[in-house]
């Protein structure tokens, strides 16, 4: 039997659409005309500015100075690995989170609050005792290196694993940041005028947000988070600044922990250079209020797809079925869609779907051919799967086949197949081709659909787990990693697999590494935390961190790697920046190898009381990979690239020194930092290069909005990405050479950063006082804002001073 | 059917049902070990212990369910009679069954503490390196390996793909490692020898070899070493991963009274004590010349002096001792099948952890060496080969060498992901 659309295609010729043409023609041009590109979203955030002159205010440059040190991809990562920890509490307990219903997300809160308590009372206390001692003395008297040290010896109780003590560190770190700004303020004679709180104020406030902020990290593990979260967070640093923002609309520009994360830094920031006391608990109150706000209740996508499974199941008629289904689905997959389902007529356009729907599936819909389709797919995924007996009789992996079919043909329905009723259904057709050669066995299609010489079909998994999250390919592929092709495979942030095979895994990237490779693909919601903790039957994935061991499957690398291009699914650039932020469709893989595990170490963050004493940690955090960092700084004229070399790699650099192999060791600095790092960085300067400068408090290039101009498209945000990249590539150049004098001047000192106890050595390449930066500050400014672009065409790059270099050990990025 | 066979049926039911719950009960791992111990080994080593010890209960449980489900109804006598014989069977399989989980719950139970499971894990790693290195170039999976602590003098090894005592096959090697060696183990890399022997079926061949290549010696003495293979092969394997370590430490721990010295029994695989430590020095004196070695092996014949002692075996013990350096020509320089047609210090030249190479290690590494994750993950062995050179040859402080020893060896422990 063979599934074929062109026969289904032909019948649909027959088939009699509920829409009039005319009808669908002039409603979506009225559309084009009269409706606002972007509607007014509900904000759940009732803080408002008023919109003042566009003058910025006194302190723009230490503001934004301020939000730049507090920024930190450490935080994140800390919030995510607590999400995904009380995630995993709370699903280890219950066998089917949809039918909890409403009872579900009362008993997770409670089960988080467990989890969270500890975290929440550490943090506080640490905040509470800054503020005492802080409170008392003159704020001016207290020199950088005293209050450096008395942040060092803040330690955390006993905090029960490392994903929690990372959060408690960079809060500590945050309100560091925020307690030198106040101190320099102080000495520079500010808050002396009343320009800023009393730091022992601030920190009250600071106190007061730590809460609501767990509170965001427990909707986000929840996937309750609600969409206007970003542009509101985006704004809120704008609007201090004066800086005219865009209309809120969810763009992607940010992914949800960023904005966790800008609107939390901005808060932070505005309590400090708020005047008024009153002011500044109104930002707390808002801050805390918001995070009760609920987003506007939304069907259960997972409710509505089994509802579709029941009745497909029970013999219900097919397109009434689908009419129900597809409501939940447009709401939760097409954002997009649903603005315009709203305007030409959403019943409409749900029966006219269903109808079409209903014709290209009902064939495969009764017992006698899903039961077959079943166990085709069961047959496929056996070994991989890991069905169970009782799963061989089931005939659910076929109505989840049909099921999914449905809800990615909708996924991929954007606003242009809507335009009229002919566009729309050959969207539809091509649409869901495409979906059922994902969800159905290679027998079900026709050749072209095929993916050559691959017998596997994607399935729902995990099979027993409480909801599911994430699919996995029915076939395993035994390969041989060639270690040119570990070179040139780039995983998440652009780094090559051979680096994470050299640090994270402990192995040797220069022989072939024999692999089974697993491959997964997001379905909407999933997070690769989940991927990790559903693999429980793979060895080495389903550990703490496990997550860190799966990459992106893109065609190239699927091309690479298992000589199928087809494999793999291209998605955004801005999904492969970091593994906390993922796209659904997006495709994966694991690699399995005998004996390689994920390489950890105790965490060396101070804690009180006996935990550490005997070793008695309970848990490891991961070694880190090499990596590198750009800070172009506008405010101070500086350009800093920051190389991490892991231990693995340091340690090897150290090993040439020691042998007196000084060609050696410079050929692999070369190598190392003018091939791969200096590359990463350039390749992913919008998500790599921080950006300092009193116009852009976004801080990152992708961070910025596309700002869709009439006459000029994204220019903006276009120019600004060159002019960055620009200067990071002259830096990069310079700071080549100034690795290699760096080491034959000083490698003693790269020799004892590596021989301490912390993870890898960092070298700061500082550029400091570069001529001409203050002009192409400007020229950001002007295109960010609506000045004149005239600047633009006269101003050059500048030339770069030789850097000031510093060492230290551990990833101690800016 | 009469009273009596009902009565019968009652009784063996009752026995049954005693066993059953007894099998039913060996299926709770987690009440066998405690959950601190399963959380210090490594993820995919517990899973494939869990799946292994359930394996041996539930093929005693489905067998005690099947004889309840006959005895439920009424039987003849002649059925209840085999049923009796099948119930002893099924005791008997419960028992070994019991000996088999009861064997690996001590062992996973040693794992008291935290730092405790750090060093047994570190120990697990180094015994699964010594493996990987000569069987990955072989072509050959590397078997998990468990390490556990024990009390006494000498370590132990149940290799990986033996018949356990319920008839089930091993998956994994557990290794004992001595209370007084947790900080000096190179015995289990002596132990891991055994199993990497037993996979490349090596000690056979050694044992004809040691036959055929020593036609100048006396047949008593072929016959000697050739018994003595399965030990002598174990002890090269720990000789050429861990150098005079190795040596100098079996020496300690097989210094006992002048009586077990020199005591020889036919059938037993280990060779004298005496003709032993001094093959080991005689590796180190072929590999590397002049060294501490020498010292060692004259204070063990001045501890041990054969003039002065009158046991029987004191002749075979010189006609042994003095074919030793042909003995580690055949057995170090020798080719052989099992490792692809090349010697065993081709495969894994003993010159890596020669005390000059070991001090250049350390020389290279700088202070980083014992501090460094990358380090100590990379060169596990060769750290557990140099400390124990230091250690054999009192070299420094033997007390801070020791807490070195423990400080990385705890570091290694914690460098992969547990349970």
């Amino acid at each position: 039997m063979s599934y074929n659309a062109a026969t289904a295609s032909s019948s649909l010729t027959a088939f009699e659409t509920p829409f009039s043409d005319t009808g669908l023609v002039r409603e979506s041009s009225e559309w084009n005309e009269t409706t606002p590109a972007v509607p007014d979203l509900e904000s759940p955030f009732s803080f408002e500015f008023e919109a003042g002159d566009s003058a910025q205010p006194v302190h723009a440059t230490d503001f934004v100075q301020l939000l730049a040190e507090m920024e930190s991809p450490a935080f994140r990562q800390s919030l995510y690995d607590m999400a995904a920890e009380m995630e995993e509490s709370w699903s280890a307990r219950i066998s089917n989170e949809t039918a909890m219903g409403e009872r579900f997300e009362p008993f997770a809160r409670q089960e988080a609050f467990t989890y969270l308590s500890p975290v929440l009372n550490e943090t506080e206390q640490a905040i509470e005792k800054v503020r005492h001692y802080f409170s008392g003395n003159d704020l001016a008297s207290h020199n950088e290196a005293a209050i450096d040290q008395f942040f060092d010896e803040l330690e955390t109780g006993s905090l029960p694993g490392p994903a929690q003590e990372q959060f408690f560190k960079s809060i500590v770190n945050k309100v560091k940041s925020v307690v030198k700004t106040g101190v320099n303020l102080a000495k520079k004679g500010i808050s002396a005028v009343g320009k800023i709180l009393p730091i022992g104020k601030v920190l009250e406030k600071i106190k007061g947000m730590v809460r609501p902020l767990l509170e965001r990290v427990l909707k986000y593990a929840l996937g309750k988070l609600p969409a206007s979260l970003r542009p509101h967070a985006a704004n809120l640093a704008k609007r201090f600044l004066n800086i005219e923002s865009e209309t809120a609309v969810e763009d992607g520009s940010m992914n949800e922990l960023e904005a966790i994360e800008t609107e939390f830094n901005s808060n932070l920031a505005q309590s400090l250079f708020t005047a008024d006391d009153q002011e500044a608990s109104g930002i707390v109150y808002e801050y805390e209020q918001s995070a009760g706000e609920q987003p506007a209740a939304l069907p259960s996508l997972d409710a509505a797809r089994q509802q579709l499974m029941d009745d497909l199941r029970q013999g219900e008629r097919i397109a009434p079925a689908i009419e129900k289904f597809l409501p939940a689905a447009i709401l939760a997959l097409q954002p997009v869609v649903k603005i315009a389902v709203s305007i030409i007529g959403r019943q409409r356009l749900i029966n006219y779907l269903s109808g079409l729907l209903a014709k290209l599936i009902e064939k495969y819909v009764p017992q006698q051919v899903v039961k077959p389709l079943a166990g085709s797919i069961i047959d496929v995924g056996l070994s991989a799967i890991g069905f169970e007996t009782s799963d061989r009789e089931s005939a659910a992996p076929g109505y989840e086949a049909l099921v999914n079919t449905i809800q990615e043909t909708v996924e991929q329905l954007n606003e242009s197949a809507i335009q009229d009723e002919s566009s729309l259904a050959a969207a539809t057709l091509s649409a869901f081709e495409k979906a059922a050669a994902n969800n159905f066995p290679a027998d079900y299609l026709r050749r072209e659909l095929q993916v050559p010489g691959q017998q596997g079909t994607w399935i729902m998994m995990p099979r027993n787990g409480a909801k599911y999250q994430y699919k996995k390919y029915s076939r395993v592929t035994p390969v041989t990693i060639e270690p040119a092709v570990a070179k040139h495979i780039m995983s998440f942030g652009g780094q090559p697999l051979a680096m994470f095979l050299r640090d994270q895994l402990g192995l040797d990237p220069a022989k072939p590494i024999q692999a089974k490779v697993h491959l997964y693909e997001a379905i909407p919601g999933t997070r690769l935390s989940q991927i990790a903790a559903g693999e429980k039957n793979i060895p080495g994935l389903s550990v703490l961190n496990g997550y860190l061991q799966l990459h992106p499957l893109d065609v190239k690398t699927a091309a690479l790697l298992l000589k199928e291009g087809l494999l793999g699914a291209d998605l955004p650039k801005k999904l492969l920046a970091s593994r906390i932020h993922i796209g659904s469709g997006q495709r994966f893989y694991f690699l399995e190898i005998d004996g390689a595990r994920l390489r950890t170490m105790p965490s060396l963050v101070k804690k009180s009381g006996v935990i550490n004493q005997s070793g008695a940690t309970t848990k490891n955090v991961p070694v880190q990979p090499s990596d590198i960092q750009g800070v172009v700084n506008f405010v101070k004229a500086e350009i800093r690239i920051n190389y991490y070399f892991s231990e693995t790699e340091s340690s090897a650099v150290v090993e040439k020194l020691n042998k007196s192999d000084f060609f050696g060791a410079a050929n692999s600095i070369r190598q190392s930092v003018g091939n791969v790092l200096n590359d990463m960085l350039l390749k992913n300067a919008g998500s790599k290069v921080k950006v300092i400068h009193e116009s852009i408090p976004e801080l990152y290039v992708d961070h910025l909005e596309e700002k869709q101009d009439q006459f000029m498209g994204a220019i903006g945000k276009e120019a600004i990405a060159k002019i960055v990249e620009k200067l990071i590539g002259l830096v990069a150049d310079s700071a080549v050479q100034g690795m290699l004098n760096y080491f034959r001047a000083r490698a003693a000192e790269f020799r004892q950063a590596q021989s301490d106890e912390a993870d890898g050595v960092t070298v700061k390449m500082i550029f400091s006082n570069i001529p001409g930066m203050s002009k192409i500050g400007s020229v950001l400014k002007a295109l960010k804002g609506s000045f004149s672009l005239a600047g633009i065409t006269d101003f050059s790059m500048p030339s770069i001073p030789v850097p000031d270099v510093q060492v230290k050990a551990g990833k101690q990025f800016d | 059917m009469t009273v009596t066979a009902n009565t019968a049926r009652l009784s063996l039911l009752r026995q049954v049902q005693h066993w059953l719950q007894a099998a039913r009960r060996l299926q709770l791992l987690d009440h066998l070990a405690s959950s601190n111990a399963w959380h210090g080994i490594e993820s995919t080593m517990a899973d494939t212990l869990r799946n292994s010890l359930l394996a041996s209960s539930s093929a005693v449980v489905q067998r005690g369910e099947q004889l309840a489900k006959q005895l439920e109804a009424p039987n003849s006598v002649d059925s209840l009679r085999a049923i009796k014989r099948e119930l002893v069977r099924f005791r008997t399989a419960y028992l070994t069954a019991e000996e088999t989980i009861h064997f690996y719950t001590v062992a996973i139970n040693s794992r008291t503490t935290p730092t405790i499971a750090a060093l047994l894990r570190a120990c697990d790693i180094l015994c699964r390196r010594s493996l990987q290195e000569i069987l990955q170039p072989l072509g050959k999976p590397t078997p998990q390996v468990l390490t556990y602590v024990d009390k006494g003098v000498g370590a132990s090894i149940l290799k990986a793909g033996l018949r356990l005592w319920d008839g089930q096959v091993s998956a994994i090697a557990a290794i004992k490692v001595t209370q007084h060696n947790l900080f000096r183990p190179t015995a289990i890399i002596h132990e891991t020898g055994h199993q990497m022997a037993h996979l490349l079926n090596w000690n056979d061949e050694l044992a004809t070899a040691f036959q055929s290549q020593l036609p100048r010696y006396a047949e008593s003495v072929r016959a000697c070493f050739s018994g003595w293979a399965s030990e002598i092969a174990a002890d090269a394997f720990a000789f050429v991963h861990t150098g005079y370590a190795a040596v100098a430490s079996l020496n300690d721990v097989v210094s006992g009274a002048p009586a077990a010295v020199f005591s020889y029994h036919a059938n037993d695989p280990h060779p004298v004590s005496y003709v032993r430590v001094l093959l080991n020095v005689e590796m180190c004196r072929q590999f590397y010349g002049e060294g501490p070695w020498n010292d060692l092996a004259d204070a063990f014949r001045y501890e041990y002096d054969i003039d002065l002692v009158q046991y029987p075996s004191v002749p075979l013990i010189r006609a042994c001792v003095a074919a030793l350096p042909d003995v580690v020509r055949v057995l170090l320089k020798s080719r052989y099948r099992a490792f692809g047609n090349q010697s065993l210090s081709q495969l894994l030249p003993p010159e890596r952890v020669s005390p000059a190479a070991l001090e250049r290690l350390e020389y290279i590494a700088g202070p980083a060496l014992f501090n460094s994750h990358a380090w100590i993950w990379k060169e596990c062995i060769r750290l557990l080969a140099l400390t124990g050179y230091k250690i054999g040859a009192l070299k420094g402080d033997i007390g801070a060498l020791y807490r070195q020893q423990e400080e990385w060896m705890r570091k290694l422990g914690f460098s992969i992901e547990l349970n």
